[in-house]
């Protein structure tokens, strides 16, 4: 006798078909719903560690992608107060080149020695820039005005007191760290020779316009040198801001590309689970229809 | 030389026997849904052949048949399945429990997503990255203790579900145990019946089908060996036990102690189990569960003492603000309790839950220094961090970045899971074809239990007919003999 067929066996067949095949149209849907192919790791552990990786990665590029814009905020902050400054001495230059001239009268050079006393002070608020509550040009003593203007005398003394140079670096990259602060004691307390810094030049010349001494015109030498040293602070902070925009740059490829190698890992790729899902569907209604017309007839319906 | 009335005695035998044909067809048919009911056939044979007198001689020319009867009605069924499924119920018991186990723990991890304990210490890290940036900032502060804190919890939260996964598979193994006795407990009772009726020569097969069932139900437990006693009675042992856990009318007690070892009563020595889902449930709860958590134990204390050597050496801004000189020492993570970190304590320092300025940022005395936590954020490519095994500190798991640590626990996991899954699955697959032979053999089908009444009822039809003409070949003997011409 070959293989007893019996309605029981039928049953139970078909019974456990139908439960596997409703668990793959789960499987499907839970895919569909969620948008993810791997929900847990048994799904597909090599995609799921990989997952976890990109994961980790997408995390880490998007932190550095802040830190690098943020740094480029401070940075700009930075350039525009240099720029200010630069301005200032300009125009501190004009004045001191129009006051060497002997031919004005004690009136006018009163005049412009009361205009070069405002832009010191307005130096000194420069010196005192702030991003966020944060002052730019007082190394890692953030918290304190590097700068100090006194009103007490007449005319009010501005006074560079800072002396931290502690660079500040930012990471832009797993081991690439930017420095994005510019040391406020080599542009505010850049001394050279017997050039003082540059509130104290300023000091030399309006000293020179209202009591003679030191002769007026000499300053145009030291007042050189400070817009120099500014220009190169500032290329030199340029470079670092074209630093900071490459690796925003690269780090806007490396966030696109690492989210479409998370979404090649773990997402769902829509028109393939729906072609499958037609397919089972099919074959489930199959499945319910024979079981259908099968499990319900015997000898029984036909012997009366 | 028969007698008068033999033919109606071969009419009688014929109906008698039709009729237990048509019991066991109505049993059958009564039984078609019984779970593990075993198709019965009654099985007819012609009776001894009485030897018939010739005209001439007294020797018997030949052999005259007497009819029928149904000498035993059996079972149809073959051991050999039987062994082939209880071989495969008791993997799938097995994979069933580690399936079980593995799921759950993909669960409780929830890895890949952005809730579990990998997303925690990315955001752990992020938040000093931005403290390292912000050092002035109470926020950047604030959010590094919060970070810190939910870092603390998740993982705590999966210890503390792996711990209630443990009292759970404690009284899952306790429950399987009490499962395995009492069906013992059936089996030694039913022997004991089959016993009493075996000698008097009968087959006790509803008996039979009913202990068959149970240890169906106990292979998907423990692995067992069946061996055939006296009395149709049997003896079954467990694992590499030497003691039967029933020896025909007596069952001894299987237990689990507190170390997850098994033994039978009235023997010493532990029993091994090869394979079942009280095996399974036990490896689950000894072995595969404690190497998660102590590989987790590994990850927490290791990373712990990471961030704390690099924390307490830095300056806090409690120190900047003092003027100290040297640095407040103070731990970010401490152990709840004990004194070593795991993943069931780990807290955040109480000094810094109460005060943000303890949260040290700098390495120099300076407000805007956050060089202290660009190192602890650096931690995260530290590929440096050593894993131990916290039971045996000389087994080193592995020495690598904390995130890569995690990812192998749970790439191990998935495989593991997947495996149990798999396994799980063909274990199934077998089983049903299994199964299915069983019943091929032993199932009842309706159609055939039809046609077999069918051919009953006919035969049982024909006998009674027999029964008529021997009346009507005896009412010419009796009443019609000597009347001729009457």
């Amino acid at each position: 006798m070959g293989f007893r067929v019996n309605q029981n066996m039928l049953n139970s067949n078909m019974l456990y078909n139908l439960s596997k095949s409703y668990r793959a149209l789960a499987k499907d849907q839970e895919q569909l719903s969620s948008g993810r192919r791997v929900n847990r790791p048994s799904d597909d552990p090599v995609s799921a560690v990989r997952g976890m990786t990109y994961r980790h990665s997408l995390n880490d590029v998007q932190q550095f992608k802040t830190n690098a814009q943020e740094g480029k905020d401070w940075m700009d902050q930075t350039d525009s107060s240099l720029n200010e400054m630069t301005q200032v001495l300009q125009r501190v230059r004009e004045l001191t080149v129009k006051g060497s001239n002997d031919t004005n009268d004690p009136e006018s050079k009163k005049a412009i020695s009361d205009e070069i006393q405002q832009l010191k002070e307005h130096l000194g608020d420069v010196a005192n820039s702030e991003i966020a509550g944060r002052y730019i040009f007082a190394g890692t003593d953030t918290k304190t005005a590097p700068c100090v203007t006194d009103n007490t005398t007449n005319p009010p003394t501005v006074n560079y007191v800072n002396s931290n140079n502690q660079p500040i670096n930012w990471q832009v990259g797993k081991n690439n760290f930017v420095q994005i602060n510019t040391n406020g004691t080599n542009i505010f307390d850049f001394t050279s020779g017997t050039t003082p810094n540059v509130f104290g030049v300023l000091d030399n010349i309006i000293s020179g316009l209202t009591t003679g001494t030191p002769s007026v015109g000499d300053q145009l030498g030291d007042l050189d040198k400070q817009l120099n040293n500014v220009t190169q602070q500032r290329s030199e902070l340029g470079a670092r801001m074209n630093r900071m925009d490459l690796s925003i740059s690269r780090l806007d490829d490396m966030e696109v590309s690492t989210t479409s190698l998370l979404s090649s890992q773990e997402d769902t790729d829509i028109a393939k689970v729906i072609t499958d899902l037609q397919t089972k569907e099919n074959v489930q209604n199959a499945a319910l229809s024979v079981g259908a017309r099968i499990i319900q007839q015997t000898l029984v319906d036909f012997i009366k | 030389m028969t007698s008068t009335f033999f033919g109606l005695e071969l009419g009688k035998r014929g109906l008698y026997a039709q009729q237990a044909a048509l019991y066991t067809t109505g049993h059958n048919i009564s039984n078609a849904n019984t779970e593990g009911y075993t198709r019965q056939r009654a099985e007819m044979q012609a009776t001894n052949a009485i030897p018939v007198p010739g005209m001439s001689v007294d020797k018997s020319p030949a052999q005259m048949g007497t009819g029928v009867e149904v000498n035993k009605i059996t079972r149809l069924r073959e051991d050999f399945l039987d062994d082939q499924y209880r071989g495969e119920n008791k993997k799938l018991g097995y994979w069933e429990a580690m399936g079980d186990t593995y799921t759950k723990i993909e669960e409780i991890t929830n890895e890949p997503s952005e809730n579990g304990i990998a997303n925690a210490m990315d955001q752990f890290y992020a938040s000093w990255q931005e403290l390292a940036k912000n050092p002035e900032s109470s926020a950047a502060r604030s959010v590094v203790r919060q970070r810190g804190v939910a870092l603390a919890e998740s993982f705590q939260f999966v210890n503390n579900s792996l711990e209630d996964m443990k009292t759970d598979l404690d009284n899952v193994i306790s429950t399987k145990v009490d499962d395995i006795n009492s069906i013992a407990t059936q089996i030694k009772d039913l022997n004991d019946q089959i016993s009493r009726i075996v000698p008097n020569n009968y087959e006790p097969n509803d008996l039979y089908d009913k202990r068959d069932l149970l240890l169906d139900k106990l292979s998907k437990l423990v692995d067992i060996n069946v061996t055939n006693s006296t009395n149709g009675m049997i003896n079954v042992t467990v694992g590499s036990s030497q003691t039967s856990l029933i020896q025909d009318r007596t069952a001894n007690k299987l237990s689990v102690d507190s170390t997850g070892k098994v033994s039978i009563e009235g023997e010493t020595s532990e029993t091994t189990l090869t394979s079942g889902e009280l095996l399974g449930r036990i490896e689950s709860r000894y072995n595969s569960i404690p190497d998660f958590q102590n590989k987790l134990d590994s990850l927490v204390s290791e990373f712990a003492n990471q961030v704390d050597a690099l924390h307490s050496s830095g300056i806090n801004l409690a120190d900047i603000n003092n003027k100290a000189s040297t640095p407040a020492n103070l731990d970010f993570f401490v152990p709840s309790s004990g004194t070593t970190i795991n993943a069931g304590n780990i807290a955040v320092n109480s000094s810094i839950l109460n005060s943000l300025d303890n949260i040290a940022a700098a390495t120099s005395s300076s407000q805007g220094d956050g060089q202290n936590a660009q190192k602890i954020a650096d931690l995260k490519f530290d590929s440096s961090l050593l894993f131990t095994d916290p039971d045996t500190p000389t087994n080193i798991y592995a020495t690598s970045t904390a995130d890569d640590f995690y990812q192998n626990m749970i790439g191990q996991l998935g495989i593991d899971s997947q495996q149990a899954q798999g396994m799980q699955e063909n274990s199934q697959v077998l089983l049903n074809q299994v199964d299915n032979r069983r019943q091929s053999v032993s199932g009842v089908s309706l159609d055939e239990e039809m046609s077999n009444m069918v051919r009953f009822q006919q035969a049982y039809n024909a006998s009674a007919r027999v029964v008529t003409t021997m009346d009507e070949i005896l009412d010419k003997v009796i009443n019609g003999m000597g009347k001729v011409g009457l």
